[in-house]
């Protein structure tokens, strides 16, 4: 038996984690002309980084499927990788720094490894690093890593090219968490990126018509429709097929992380032509999201080792 | 969010293994259409009946098991699994997919005590009659008679795309019964006998080969008043119903058997050119492909624990044909020279015309897309005016 709803309480902590991010985390804050604001405080104390911890750990002791939740609003908010990175590293941080975590006093940056270097994002204010590094993510004090700012690709995030220091890692775990925590952050802004062009293709008139009337218009938002579908049922699969244990998942995660990859991409993609000229400037929030797609597209390898991977595995047996 | 097997459901996919392993067809399903192919489908629908596998939706009192559609989609995996015969693809489909949910949701006690039963025992084969020459996508547009005519309807005009109407023993109708009526009003849903006369059901060739697409002309054919579904003059509302079946869970048989087409090809490929395909173009298409059939299938899914919303069907359908498609046109490359013939790998190149059907059929994508952006994505109709109402 396959259920993919949400139950009440899932509903609940979805509608106040919204409600929390309406209030924190507006797109809006990204606009040029927007007030730069950082929500990492309040969301901690929200209580966002315990919810799927074990209670031995002093979590709510929730699973894998709200964190896949929260990570699709937190895809939606282009909340910063810092959120996904501080979920990871409430798993894997040392007793001592775990309640900081929790409360938000301390939080984790996150970082790609690769291959050369090592790409970190929002790494100031963090005192941790969570290293995605090909089939693992690890964890280091944030001094480990050595680096120097670049021009980031997504201009809503900090990003830093250097190295870390490997013998400073304190924990690692599977990467399977962390691919499902960013794919359903991708299917988030698929969801995000249609309601963004619906919205415009219902208040934008040209030749005397909504544009959103018009077939040409109205087909493109309905492909993006099914693709944010698709990517959300597929990270709810994903996140089902993991029950206890994030590795039980991999094949549905590995569907899951290309699925919402591609969806986050076109969509943004899509959602950028569906506005037209104020499609192309800074203030529409469709780029936001583009750059955010490419971003978090690269923490599951792109779509080449997504495909790799998924070829991989052995597909599922029926139950 | 959970994927679990509750006792009863065991115990139910243990039966349907057991019963499938010492009863699925040993023989390939014939694949140029016409009465071999018919017999086939009809003498596994029998074996399946008499099984005591009729349906497992449907209510107990018409021949049905009466379980919930997740046990329903049980049956599809584990006849996937078994290489049953498709359920996307044999003659009952439109009995089994549309009609007979349209009759259990609009139709009255004694319709429904002499259809469904015929239906799951394999003796009354259905057509749909609802596309004419004049109205395909524009379904509203329809203009075949159906004149009230003391106890009888008859019925004059032409329907058009009607396939399996060569074999079909009973027609989804849909006529315009009062005269002068516009658009979607004064139309009928009438239950219609193939075998009345005044009726001809001529075949037409299609891109596949196939004669199992119709057309069909009726000549004053007389059919008892009896025969209307859901009252005079509220036929489309019934035929609303029946594309919500269509274009809804007609969809989940195809969506299940889809990732099991997939690992037929990864299978063949790597028999083929073991090794060194995974880094190719058509490695990249399969990867694609598998992770489209996961995400097809957890569609079906989402939409059941969302309560199937009307217009969210749409997602799934166009979501399932245009995958078929890629599916068969990947099996086309991957073939080769052997893509030239039809019958390689049991049909895969006779299949990849057939497909050409799945984004044409229970309305072409551009229709699905004009019902998700209308009905789920709430944009305006086309004509809308600026600053009205959508």
């Amino acid at each position: 038996m396959i259920d993919l709803g949400v139950n009440d309480d899932q509903r609940q902590m979805v509608e106040g984690a919204v409600a929390l991010l309406a209030e924190h985390a507006p797109v809006a804050r990204l606009r040029p002309s927007g007030k730069p604001v950082d929500p990492h405080r309040a969301i901690a104390e929200w209580g966002w980084f315990g919810v799927g911890l074990p209670e031995a750990r002093g979590g709510l002791g929730l699973g894998v499927a709200e964190e896949m939740l929260l990570a699709f609003e937190a895809g939606r908010h282009l909340l910063s990788p810092s959120v996904a990175a501080t979920t990871l590293a409430a798993h894997l941080a040392p007793e001592d720094v775990l309640a900081a975590l929790l409360t938000g006093e301390a939080r984790a940056a996150l970082a790609l490894a690769t291959g050369r270097d090592v790409l970190a994002f929002d790494v100031e204010g963090a005192s941790l690093i969570a290293v995605v590094d090909g089939e693992e993510v690890w964890l280091a004090q944030v001094s480990a890593f050595r680096g120097t700012t670049v021009s980031g690709f997504d201009e809503a995030v900090y990003a830093s090219r250097g190295t870390v220091d490997r013998a400073s890692r304190l924990a690692s775990e599977p990467a399977f968490r962390a691919r499902l925590l960013i794919a359903a952050s991708l299917a988030g802004i698929a969801r995000a990126t249609c309601d963004l062009a619906v919205a415009y293709a219902k208040v934008r008139e040209q030749f005397g018509q909504p544009i959103g009337a018009f077939q040409a218009v109205k087909h493109i938002c309905a492909d993006m429709g099914v693709r944010a579908y698709a990517a959300e049922a597929q990270v709810r699969m994903a996140a089902a097929a993991c029950a206890d244990t994030p590795d039980a998942g991999a094949f549905q995660i590995g569907a899951a992380a290309l699925t919402a990859l591609r969806a986050a991409r076109t969509n943004a993609e899509d959602a950028i032509q569906v506005h037209g000229g104020i499609g192309f400037t800074a203030e529409c929030e469709a780029h936001f999201y583009l750059k955010r797609a490419h971003l978090l597209g690269q923490l599951l390898g792109g779509t080449d080792a997504c495909r790799t991977r998924i070829l991989a595995e052995r597909a599922p047996e029926v139950a | 969010m959970r994927i679990f097997q509750p006792p009863e459901e065991k115990a139910f996919r243990q039966e349907v293994r057991d019963w499938l392993e010492t009863n699925v067809p040993r023989g390939r399903r014939p694949q140029e259409g016409g009465e071999a192919q018919r017999d086939f489908d009809v003498a596994w629908r029998r074996r399946q009946f008499d099984g005591g596998w009729g349906h497992i939706a449907w209510p107990k009192e018409y021949g049905g098991r009466g379980l919930p559609i997740t046990r329903q989609l049980v049956w599809y995996e584990e006849c996937a699994r078994a290489g049953a015969p498709e359920h996307g693809h044999n003659v009952f489909f439109v009995a089994l997919q549309h009609a007979g949910p349209t009759l259990i949701a609009r139709a009255s006690d004694e319709q429904k005590a002499h259809h469904l039963p015929l239906i799951l025992k394999g003796e009354a084969i259905w057509c749909q009659g609802f596309s004419e020459p004049g109205a395909g996508s524009d379904l509203a547009a329809i203009r075949t008679r159906g004149e009230v005519d003391g106890d009888d309807i008859v019925i004059t005009g032409q329907k058009i795309w009607t396939s399996y109407a060569v074999h079909a023993r009973y027609q989804e109708l849909l006529v315009r019964t009062e005269p002068g009526s516009q658009r979607h009003r004064g139309l009928t849903f009438v239950i219609c006998d193939m075998k009345a006369p005044g009726i001809e059901v001529r075949p037409i060739r299609n891109i596949a080969g196939g004669n199992d697409f119709c057309e069909v002309f009726y000549d004053g054919a007389r059919l008892p008043l009896s025969t209307v579904v859901g009252g005079l003059g509220n036929g489309w509302d019934v035929a609303m119903s029946l594309l919500a079946f269509e274009r809804g869970a007609a969809s989940f048989p195809v969506a299940i058997e889809t990732a099991a087409r997939v690992e037929e090809l990864i299978e063949y490929v790597e028999e083929t050119r073991p090794g060194r395909w995974r880094d190719t173009e058509v490695g990249a298409r399969l990867a694609e492909a598998r992770a489209d059939a996961a995400a097809l299938k957890a569609m079906v899914h989402l939409l059941i624990a969302r309560g199937s919303p009307a217009g969210e069907g749409s997602h799934v359908r166009l979501f399932m044909a245009e995958l078929t498609k890629r599916i068969s046109a990947l099996a086309m490359d991957l073939l080769g020279p052997d893509a030239l013939d039809r019958n390689a790998l049991g049909g895969w190149p006779r299949r990849y015309l057939e497909d050409f059907k799945t984004t044409i059929a229970a309305g072409t994508s551009q229709i699905q897309r004009n019902i998700i952006g209308e009905r789920v994505l709430g944009l305006p109709k086309e004509g809308a005016r600026a600053g009205g109402k959508a």
